[in-house]
């Protein structure tokens, strides 16, 4: 396994990380079934959550979270996104 | 001013909810159709957390695509990819019209859909229409739904 896919690896993991974080925030804040949207459509929750972030205090996770993004486009632009678990090149949701 | 009407969880409004915030739904639209364009120029966009973590495709993997080839007129190729395309594109719709609608007549058409989806209960049909879906894809069809998913 490279760096590049150890790289992606780990900040798949953080990003994932902060997904459950605010998908936790958006079923106690807003019920069952907006969870369940926002575990279906991620992009709803990373919305969600920047909407709400100064509310729900959670601006540095809303950071990461954007860095993260950010961070995972570059590493599939340099060399192909990869999962952890095949080193499958990953598509569009 | 008009009395809200008692929540029930099963018939919880989600659309209109979202449309009742315009800066949401401009969000929601905008960063939807900024993803749809992205993936139509070949260029990176949004990943699924999910998926690219677990390696596993969540209730939404495919979307993007299924509404792009949907896009192209490709419907059978659309519907293949994810048969929720079509209802996706419907809501994306009118979460664009609600955040783009004047402000004198955003209210109306609100309200309205919030009886609509009150009445029908139509989110959670979608929703627990979409969560059966994945799971049989991912029970019974799954060697195909990892293929077709993964590209």
């Amino acid at each position: 396994m490279g760096g590049l896919q150890i790289l992606n690896m780990l900040v798949s993991l953080g990003s994932i990380i902060c997904f459950i974080i605010v998908l936790i925030k958006l079923f106690q804040n807003e019920g069952a079934l907006k969870g369940i949207l926002g575990l279906i459509c991620g992009l709803y929750t990373f919305i969600w959550g920047w909407m709400n972030a100064t509310k729900l205090n959670i601006k540095n996770i809303m950071m990461i979270w954007t860095l993260l993004i950010i961070v995972s486009i570059i590493l599939g632009m340099m060399g192909g996104s990869f999962m952890y678990s095949a080193g499958t090149p990953v598509t569009a949701p | 001013m008009r009395a809200r009407m008692p929540t029930s969880s099963l018939s919880q409004p989600i659309v209109s909810s979202i449309l009742r915030d315009r800066r949401l739904a401009i969000a929601v639209s905008g960063f939807a159709g900024l993803n749809l364009g992205l993936f139509a120029l070949h260029l990176p966009s949004w990943q699924c957390p999910v998926l690219l973590t677990t390696g596993v495709p969540c209730p939404g993997c495919g979307l993007t695509r299924a509404i792009a080839l949907l896009f192209q007129g490709q419907w059978r190729a659309s519907l293949t990819m994810h048969a929720f395309a079509p209802a996706v594109l419907l809501a994306l719709v009118v979460v664009l019209a609600a955040a783009l609608m004047p402000e004198n007549y955003r209210p109306a058409f609100v309200s309205s859909l919030e009886r609509l989806e009150r009445k029908t209960a139509i989110p959670v049909v979608l929703l627990a229409g979409l969560v059966l879906y994945w799971l049989a894809r991912l029970l019974f069809l799954q060697s195909t739904f990892f293929q077709l998913i993964r590209g």
